[in-house]
């Protein structure tokens, strides 16, 4: 994760996105030292903080003694100017053409049986953001479906020209790669379905399988 | 001058009626639980609840029956998982159906600031192609003018009444509030009546400049009610208790014991100060 942060990125991690939030530091701390950090409403650079002791909630004001500017809440879901470079989301459900689901779930019946938290601020600022990428905090075949049962986040949709057919490409082309426990899938393919490009070291062929992992995503049989 | 300093109990008998459209705003900071305890005490029914981010307050409106209806973007326990009641509400009906709104933080910043501006909508970006307009039909699109872009068009917000904490209020009205703030301001501008809930009430606010100011001519009436937005922090005043909604957990869980913690903790109490000593009995 923290390989696709680059050197001067402004990055708004949420808080309960742990493992974005420590790539984000581990970038900052290594190759990326002029990287500004937006955490809990404050815009920064931690490079020299002596400690960085884990908040409990996303807008913890003690954060604040950090800051180099504070941002307003709206602004970050609506502003260009405001919006990270680069953002991450998440998703109940993930397709093969990276679309991505926090509505909810629906029964055999087509009903919504589960309901999902809703979708924040991920449908703008993925929109906003100038590289956007999915995390999946568990590689699963429930987490990586054929179609998503309700699109929150617009990725590729039915892949190919679609996002540019709903001019969507203003800011980004769309989610670059999706990033998961056991490896990175991404979509640099004229049809923009997903494909593995890299296992994680130490995730073996019976893992993979166990999980679902195929070279082509799409295939999740 | 006419004071606009009201007990709580009194602001919302008189503001909030059954049916009405209720936003009870503020951003993990701020956030008016008293309020929202009261409106549970008085049996208010029916309630279109309005809140970009719904968490514990209102997890507790709905599972006592308030609501009928929730606009929102987000609804969880921050950093803890799932709003039991909400989702009870939502996918079995209990105890009552619960018709969603459902809209995006932008979303619901962007209706608030059309409301505010007497405007009748607003304009987003970033739906194209998504789900949002089939779980939510007003959500729509509209060409913009001069380019001809598509773009998502919601119908502006304009809350029956909004309820927001604050740290301090004087007699005429005026509030002001400090810290970080979420969508306070677009939800306050926006309604026909606005209750505000503070830990004091001051014969004159401090010159503060950049402190948030609300104005005595929008405030329907202020409340002064200290801890007020307990669980949840008033900067300068009190922190987060953060084992509280890790706790809420558990007490939503199952409808019954819910049931009882409202009982016992919020309708036996006769105001927050009773809440608050309540809670210190089982701490």
């Amino acid at each position: 994760m923290a390989r696709v942060l680059e050197d001067g990125d402004r990055l708004f991690v949420g808080a309960n996105l742990h493992v974005p939030r420590a790539g984000a530091l581990y970038a900052h701390m290594t190759h990326a030292p002029n990287m500004k950090l937006s955490v809990g409403m404050v815009t920064t650079n931690l490079l020299n903080a002596d400690l960085l002791e884990p908040t409990k909630f996303s807008t913890d004001y003690r954060v604040s003694r950090w800051a180099e500017s504070i941002v307003i809440h709206n602004d970050i879901f609506e502003r260009p100017q405001h919006c990270s470079d680069v953002f991450f989301v998440g998703g109940m459900q993930i397709d093969r053409f990276g679309n991505t689901n926090l509505i909810g779930i629906r029964d055999a019946t087509g009903t919504l049986a589960v309901r999902g938290p809703g979708s924040l601020g991920t449908t703008t600022m993925a929109h906003y953001a100038k590289r956007y990428y999915i995390y999946a905090p568990t590689h699963s075949r429930s987490v990586f479906v054929e179609r998503c049962d309700y699109i929150s986040t617009f990725g590729h949709g039915e892949g190919g020209d679609h996002r540019a057919r709903l001019r969507l490409n203003q800011f980004n082309e769309g989610p670059r790669q999706v990033i998961t426990p056991l490896g990175v899938l991404d979509f640099e393919t004229p049809d923009h379905r997903m494909r593995l490009t890299h296992v994680h070291p130490g995730v073996g062929r019976r893992g993979d399988r166990q999980h679902g992992l195929r070279t082509r995503a799409g295939r999740l049989d | 001058m006419t004071s606009k300093v009201r007990p709580l109990g009194d602001a919302i008998a008189t503001h909030v009626r059954d049916g009405a459209c209720v936003a009870l705003e503020g951003f993990t900071h701020l956030i008016p639980f008293a309020a929202g305890h009261e409106i549970i005490r008085q049996g208010r029914r029916n309630l279109h609840l309005v809140r970009m981010t719904p968490d514990l307050i209102y997890d507790q409106m709905i599972g006592m029956g308030c609501a009928s209806k929730l606009t929102f973007s987000w609804g969880g326990n921050p950093g803890v998982g799932s709003l039991h009641r909400l989702r009870d509400a939502v996918e079995h009906q209990w105890p009552a159906p619960l018709a969603l709104d459902e809209h995006t933080h932008a979303g619901v910043a962007a209706a608030y600031s059309a409301g505010a501006a007497g405007l009748p909508f607003a304009t987003l970006r970033g739906y194209l192609g998504t789900d949002l307009p089939s779980v939510n039909p007003r959500i729509r699109s509209v060409d913009c003018p001069f380019t001809g872009e598509r773009l998502a068009a919601v119908p502006a917000l304009n809350p029956d009444v909004t309820i927001l904490h604050a740290q301090r209020a004087d007699r005429r009205g005026n509030v002001a509030m400090h810290g970080i703030v979420g969508a306070q301001r677009e939800a306050a501008f926006a309604a026909r009546a606005l209750i505000v809930t503070v830990e004091e009430i001051v014969d004159e606010l401090p010159p503060a400049m950049n402190g948030i100011v609300l104005p005595h001519w929008i405030v329907s009436a202020v409340a002064p009610c200290r801890g007020g937005a307990y669980p949840s922090y008033v900067h300068d005043h009190y922190a987060r208790d953060n084992g509280f909604y890790q706790r809420w957990d558990t007490i939503a869980r199952e409808r019954n014991g819910f049931l009882a913690w409202m009982n016992r903790h919020v309708l036996a109490s006769r105001d927050h100060a009773a809440f608050l000593a309540s809670l210190r009995e089982v701490a």
